[in-house]
């Protein structure tokens, strides 16, 4: 495609089609997807959750399992085609020069095996290495990938690893056969904020070092911005556009690539001054697809002509190729929101602060016992999972909780709403004692506090239809009388988008999205006063995503709710929430109002989460600041300030290089308007960091 | 999907498998179940579910078995060509003859009768006790698996208990205790049986009560007793439903023993496995009148397992 490149790319992809078999007939899941990769580019490939994009991947390297095929269309690798041969031949051509890095480490490590013994059986296995020669390349290879303490890593089992060395010991692997192509399917997915931004480091720099040409697979439109050049986007099986990263963020062509721009949050972006754009509808199945241009069904510029006519991928511009009749004039014409939306942009206007807050924590402790490791006797240890938090929340306000995996932040919510035994401190919602468990609470208390789940496939009970599950509350709390319930569950089916028609579904008749609006209908039943978020959107797609959270703004808009909002992707938390709170390892490290959080001053964790958030926009300057090691066991909390083991700051901003800060807890320090920080390094000097995110014009 | 659905199921299934938007009939129709109550719906669902059995062929193998003999306990006084109980002292042992198609015992009661009559107490003792022994083992499991800790404790190492006991040894302690009846036999069954469900149903506890929903409903502030029998339990019905259809077929083996120990119905009651008790002395000189009743027993248990298999298979594919 390419054609100005005179070099033949690794992977040349034809009009790709492949079809899965299943009881109900042939169901086409990829068709007449064409890309390249040249040698040593990082190519991605993004799309939303069954758009198939993971097939493609799969059709590669012929995993399509039983009752997948390639039905038309190329596979040429390194000028070879290798659709329509057999496994032998496919060896021949492929040998070991395509490498796969699958989402979960842990899935493609055998936990009974060391990982030098894994590593090195490669080698032996294809190679006929010696065991000593295999294990010095392994160590080598394990460097290479910025494995601290390689040598000892080969001797650990699988288990032993954080989830971030598990994913560089994959990627390690990969490259061990020196593979020509490297495919990674999500590799970042399944890890932590900061980890990822390490992993993703190693991973944009794996072409410069090895002349590995890498596909990369991924939903997430930030992570793709940080590590590869040219993108594919696909929907719904088809390749709706493709270009370098700065056209396809900046200048996109396809409405649902634009869409999809508009629909996430861009960091620093915040409810009061701007509104998500949802794209309408959804992804149709690929049983059923529509006859003309795939996404016309949810496209604002559809014409007849769009109903009828499949559209080709055009080249609009050198190397710039989208499928739309109508790509020049839509271009051109630039983008509106539909007038229903704009009228509907909820004029938030500041609150006046009530004097009582709603909801007032005060040192927050939720201890876990843990069991002693020694058969008889031995002192009771505790998982600390949250120790000594204290919050507040204004009513009709948000309040924002960020922090990594294991911070503690869910356990706060447990223990907010009963379903954990407080440890200590003071809980008072509404001038009421809430500092025990939800079985000895009032019903009338139960009523006010409510709580959206994170995971969409277990917050509805698969058994019931949602008329009856979100009947429920209504019928518990006596919230109306028991014969107008059915008339009120429609009155919120209708509020959540969904309409009279979902009365009757089950769960499994839902997609993500839908599932999550009921659950949070369910929530919202018995018209609590505040409503705890437990990451609603993180499992959701991210035009899913913009959905649910203005319908979240809309509830809190005319309901006057109160939420609590848990997420680990600033974006999000930063557009939804008023007040955020920063959570490092069962503790506040900073809090304030989000504009405040996320400009100087920040506490040294802020800033390192910050710089490692993927952005999804070209334009974006991030400073470089990676956090060193791994988050320490709560069971056992380092003295002094916890992050201090961490922190890429306290050496170079305080007097004594930090020595302060592993013997004392740090102070509350003021910095006015409500924002507050948990460090030992003055004030002055945290105000003159620079911000962490500068915009290129 | 291919036989045995109502216009109306379709519609609900088209919804489900392309998970598009729906046609506007399924709202419309929605709404009048609603106002009619919910158990129609409820009822298609649940046949929706077991129409899914009409696409496994050892599924369908099985069923027939199984209905073959449903029809012909239902119908045995119908059908059966003489009294299960008429002693005919001309014909003693007899092989099949035009009379007696698959002859007579050593009492000269006619072998088909028997069997057909047979088939009545079993395939009402045994459904009864393993509905017995899942209810009682479900209630245990549901228990133990929720609230965990002591209370699970106790319940579990009383139920190894009795688990650590031979079946066999433990029903004739049971019956020799309380005497041979078909009542007895019941409770017999559902002891032994119980613990095997109970384990089963805490397992399936021990998974469900994980899900956010369960948590939502302690969020809610529900009683224990609706977290488990509402929320809990319909989840965990699937694994259940195909567990009960083996333990059918072990019940009937159970059913057979005790009749062939002499611990069944008391005489002269035709129950398959006295039938074969007794036919024992004469199997040199008559081996038919052994081989008819293992025949029927055999073929009974084969089914079930064959139809559990089939269920199973089918279930899981759904997942």
């Amino acid at each position: 495609m390419d054609s100005h490149k005179p070099q033949s790319p690794i992977l040349d992809v034809r009009n790709l089609a492949i079809s899965y078999e299943t009881r109900y007939g042939d169901v086409p899941a990829v068709r007449d997807v064409s890309f390249d990769i040249q040698r040593a580019e990082a190519h991605s490939v993004v799309g939303e959750s069954g758009c198939g994009k993971s097939t493609v991947a799969f059709g590669i390297v012929n995993f399509l399992g039983r009752n997948g095929r390639i039905v038309a269309g190329n596979i040429l690798f390194q000028g070879q085609d290798l659709v329509g041969r057999s496994e032998e031949e496919l060896r021949k051509i492929r040998g070991d020069r395509i490498a796969m890095v699958y989402q979960d480490p842990m899935q493609a490590l055998n936990p009974s095996m060391r990982i030098g013994e894994q590593m090195a059986e490669v080698l032996i296995v294809h190679r006929g290495l010696k065991k000593a020669a295999a294990a010095d390349k392994c160590v080598h290879m394990l460097e290479r990938v910025h494995m601290s303490d390689a040598a000892n890593v080969m001797r650990r089992y699988p288990h032993q690893l954080s989830g971030g060395q598990q994913q560089r010991v994959v990627i390690a692997m990969a490259l061990l056969n020196d593979p020509a192509l490297l495919i990674m399917d999500e590799p970042t997915t399944a890890l932590d904020v900061t980890v990822e931004a390490a992993v993703l480091d190693l991973i944009a720099g794996l072409q410069r070092d090895f002349d590995t040409a890498i596909m990369y697979i991924s939903h997430n439109l930030g992570v793709v911005a940080r590590v590869s050049r040219r993108v594919a986007v696909m929907y719904a099986g088809e390749l709706v556009e493709r270009a370098t990263v700065q056209e396809v963020y900046l200048t996109p062509y396809h409405p649902y690539t634009q869409g999809l721009m508009r629909c996430v949050p861009r960091l620093g972006q915040d409810k009061t001054s701007s509104y998500l754009h949802p794209i309408r509808g959804r992804v149709p199945s690929a049983k059923n697809l529509p006859p003309g241009c795939i996404f016309e069904p949810r496209c604002d510029y559809a014409r007849e002509q769009c109903r009828l006519k499949r559209p080709e991928l055009r080249e609009l511009e050198p190397g710039h190729w989208a499928r739309c009749h109508l790509a020049e004039e839509i271009a051109q014409a630039g983008w509106k929101p539909a007038e229903e939306l704009t009228s509907e942009l909820p004029a938030l206007a500041e609150r006046p602060q009530s004097a009582a807050p709603l909801l007032k924590v005060q040192h927050a402790k939720t201890y876990y016992p843990a069991p002693s490791k020694k058969l008889v006797g031995g002192a009771k240890q505790y998982v600390k999972a949250v120790d000594d938090v204290s919050l507040e929340a204004q009513k009709g306000q948000s309040l924002g909780i960020v922090g990594e995996s294991g911070c503690g932040k869910s356990t706060l919510v447990k223990t907010i709403i009963g379903m954990e035994k407080p440890t200590g401190g003071e809980y008072e919602f509404m001038g009421i004692d809430i500092s025990m468990p939800v079985s000895k609470r009032d019903l009338s208390l139960i009523r006010e506090l409510q709580m959206v789940f994170q995971n969409p496939d277990s917050t509805l009970n698969p058994s019931f239809t949602v008329g009856t599950q979100i009947g429920r509350p209504l019928r518990r709390f006596k919230v109306v009388p028991s014969n107008q319930v059915p008339t009120e569950v429609i009155r919120l089916l209708d509020m959540m988008r969904l309409g009279e028609r979902y009365y009757d579904r089950l769960p499994r008749q839902l997609s993500g999205g839908e599932k999550q609006r009921v659950g949070i209908a369910r929530a919202i039943a018995g018209r609590p006063e505040l409503v705890l978020c437990d990451e609603p959107v993180s499992a959701l797609d991210v035009s899913v995503q913009a959905a649910v959270l203005n319908l979240l703004l809309e509830i809190q808009h005319e309901m006057g709710t109160t939420m609590i909002f848990i997420g680990h992707d600033l974006s999000v938390v930063r557009f939804f929430c008023d007040q955020i709170a920063v959570m490092y390892l069962g503790q506040f490290v900073e809090v304030g109002p989000a504009d405040a959080i996320y400009s100087p001053p920040y506490h040294p964790y802020t800033e390192a989460l910050l710089s490692a958030v993927p952005i999804p926009d070209p334009r974006v300057e991030q400073k470089h600041i990676r956090l060193s090691g791994v988050v320490p066991s709560a069971l056992n909390p380092p003295s002094g300030c916890r992050f201090h083991t961490r922190c890429p700051r306290r050496s170079e901003m305080l007097s004594d290089g930090g020595k302060v800060c592993e013997a004392e807890v740090p102070p509350w320090q003021d910095a006015g308007n409500g924002h507050r920080i948990f460090c030992h390094i003055p004030l002055d000097r945290l105000r003159q960091m620079e911000p962490v995110l500068t915009i290129q014009v | 999907m291919k036989k045995g659905k109502g216009e109306t199921g379709k519609v609900e299934m088209a919804a489900t498998e392309t998970d598009t938007e729906p046609v506007a009939a399924a709202g419309a129709q929605g709404k009048a179940v609603r106002e009619t109550g919910q158990s129609g719906r409820g009822w298609r669902r649940r046949w929706e579910g077991i129409s899914a059995i009409t696409h496994s062929r050892v599924g369908m193998i099985g069923l027939t078995m199984v209905v073959f003999w449903i029809v012909i306990a239902i119908f045995a006084p119908v059908i059966a060509p003489h009294n299960p109980l008429a002693q005919d002292s001309s014909n003693i042992n007899q092989g099949p003859s035009r009379l007696y198609a698959l002859g007579t015992d050593h009492m000269g009661r006619d072998n088909l009768s028997r069997l057909m009559y047979g088939s009545r107490t079993i395939l009402v003792l045994a459904p009864i006790s393993v509905l017995a022994s899942v209810a009682l083992g479900t209630f245990l499991g549901l228990l133990g698996g929720y609230f965990g800790g002591v209370l699970d404790e106790v319940v579990m190492r009383i139920l190894d208990a009795v688990m650590a006991f031979p079946t066999i040894l433990l029903y004739l302690i049971i019956i020799s205790a309380i005497g041979p009846s078909a009542v007895n036999v019941v409770i017999a069954i559902t002891f032994v049986g119980a613990p095997g469900v109970a384990r089963l149903v805490r397992s399936l506890t021990l998974d469900v009560r994980t899900r956010d929903y369960v948590k939502a409903a302690e969020t809610r502030g529900e009683s224990a007793l609706h977290t488990m029998f509402v929320e809990i339990l319909p989840n965990a019905r699937g694994p259940l439903i195909i567990d009960a259809m083996l333990r059918v077929g072990y019940a009937i083996f159970a059913i057979g023993t005790l009749g062939f120990l002499g611990l069944g119905l008391p005489p002269p009651t035709p129950d398959w496995g006295s039938m074969i008790s007794q036919s024992r002395k004469f199997i040199w000189t008559n081996p038919l009148g052994v081989l008819w009743p293992a025949l029927a027993i055999a073929s009974l248990v084969v089914g079930l397992n064959l139809f559990a298999d089939g269920l199973r298979e089918e279930s899981t594919r759904y997942q």
